[in-house]
């Protein structure tokens, strides 16, 4: 495995990201400072940062689902299919061990500029530093979950799978994308309030009113902290 | 020694018919030249004997095993050159054999041993801590067939084992060939120097648009396409395949 991802991390590569997580940690301080700053003077409220989060993480859905329908769900190089599908593993353990090198690359280097993202509005909010940490695992999560979706389109089209169980598998897939953009009606003037509601029970919108709550320490967010900190070990003592 | 059965093999690509309902058998510790045009069908058919694609339907036997039915032990037979290798660039060339060496099962002290002799053997010692990247192309050939032999396999597999490659390094990639072939191991060759299939190949299959056009020793192939007693191989060839020619089988 070692040789595998140091085949893959060349020194330009980590250079790449490095420098590419320094400048979106920057854009998203500055981004946040500025949304932050506009939202105190005009009076938004935490629903509208909850419906923006909410539109982010659905993008990122889709945009995951489209690279699974493209094959990059789960990249396999061209030295991939030299020497290591020629090679007696399973390619389950191929798969699975592609699938978790995604997952914790996505956890590396995207939780970084999560967590400034939520720290900054955990700043503002005055709300506890472990509420933007739980807030970004939540992120993360659904991020990690949008991946492993990714890959098993990308494996499931190289399978044989028949060809009517294709087609409703593509319907589903398209259907939970036009679902997950639903929060795009909240911006809508005058949508009744329920619609908020039923945005919420969207893995994305889920996710977004979990985190946006654990930072903006709403009522819901507070609960979800203390919920947590109960399950801590050693949380009995505090 | 291990034999090889290619019973029926089909492979579609869409509409188009890659291979056409192909048969062979070759024998324990032959050597079998596969010669053909390109985009014969040449690769689409070694690539499913090393199980990076799947037959449409057919099959394909390593000794006891099918390589659809029982991939895990059917690769742990063949030891594959592809056309143009694709190594792991950001690897040095000692890592690179120690993964291929580690993820084909050969054991660590005797990896070590093995990586060491066969990079002196191809004059590659002082390349051993450089990347792969870095080496040329006559290198990573060298490179790339010491990582087909690592875990000394009872099929070779050898994918245009020249193409583009320097008059000296041909040399020393032919004197690797020979060597492996006097051990006696199955090697099928797939090549477009005909010199080279002469040479080291006992009996040759032409393939043609999908389809096997002829097989045979060299003498057999002169009769089968009418030429003279000593005609050149490639003048067989070429009447062979001109013999055949039609176009792609579409569906």
């Amino acid at each position: 495995m070692r040789y595998w991802v140091k085949g893959r991390f060349t020194r330009a590569t980590i250079l790449g990201l490095v420098i590419g997580e320094f400048f979106s940690i920057i854009f998203i301080l500055f981004g946040s400072s500025t949304y932050l700053s506009f939202s105190s003077r005009v009076g938004l409220s935490t629903g509208l940062s909850e419906v923006a989060l909410s539109l982010l993480l659905a993008l990122f859905l889709v945009g995951l689902i489209q690279s699974g329908f493209n094959g990059s769900g789960l990249p396999v190089s061209a030295s991939d299919v030299d020497y290591v599908f020629t090679a007696p593993v399973p390619p389950r353990e191929v798969f699975a061990a592609k699938v978790l090198l995604n997952s914790l690359t996505t956890v590396l280097f995207g939780f970084p500029p999560i967590i400034v993202l939520y720290l900054r509005f955990s700043a503002y909010y005055h709300t506890s530093w472990s509420a933007a940490v739980l807030a970004g695992l939540v992120t993360l999560v659904f991020l990690v979950v949008g991946l492993l979706l990714s890959a098993d389109i990308t494996l499931s089209l190289g399978h044989g799978l028949g060809e009517r169980k294709k087609m409703w598998r593509n319907l589903f897939i398209v259907l939970v994308m036009v679902v997950s953009l639903l929060p795009i009606t909240l911006l809508i003037p005058g949508i009744p309030a329920e619609a908020a509601d039923i945005t919420r029970v969207l893995p994305n919108g889920l996710a977004a009113a979990v985190s946006v709550g654990l930072v903006t320490g709403t009522a819901g967010g507070s609960l979800i902290l203390r919920i947590f900190c109960y399950c801590l070990p050693g949380s009995e003592q505090s | 020694m291990v034999e090889i059965s290619v019973e029926n093999l089909t492979k579609h690509y869409a509409t188009l018919v890659a291979l056409d309902n192909v048969s062979l058998k070759i024998g324990s510790g032959e050597v079998f030249g596969l010669l053909g045009p390109n985009g014969a069908g040449k690769s689409t058919l070694l690539k499913i004997l090393v199980g990076i694609l799947r037959p449409t339907s057919g099959t394909i036997r390593v000794g006891e095993y099918d390589i659809v039915a029982d991939p895990e032990k059917a690769k742990k037979l063949i030891g594959y050159l592809p056309e143009n290798p694709s190594l792991y660039t950001g690897l040095t060339t000692m890592e690179f054999l120690q993964f291929v060496g580690k993820i084909r099962g050969v054991a660590d002290d005797l990896l070590d041993r093995e990586i060491s002799e066969s990079l002196r053997s191809f004059a590659l010692e002082e390349k051993r801590n450089s990347l792969v990247g870095s080496l040329s192309k006559g290198m990573k050939q060298k490179v790339a067939l010491i990582a087909t032999s690592l875990h000394t396999p009872q099929v070779l597999v050898l994918d245009e084992p020249l193409t583009a490659l320097d008059p000296k390094t041909r040399v020393s990639v032919k004197d690797w060939i020979g060597g492996q072939t006097k051990r006696g191991v199955t090697t099928i060759l797939s090549t477009h120097d005909l010199d080279v299939a002469q040479t080291h190949a006992g009996r040759i299959a032409i393939i043609d648009h999908g389809k096997i056009v002829a097989v045979g020793d060299v003498e057999s192939l002169r009769k089968m396409a009418n030429t003279a007693s000593d005609a050149r191989l490639e003048d067989v060839f070429l009447q062979l395949t001109e013999e055949k020619g039609e176009e792609p089988t579409r569906h």
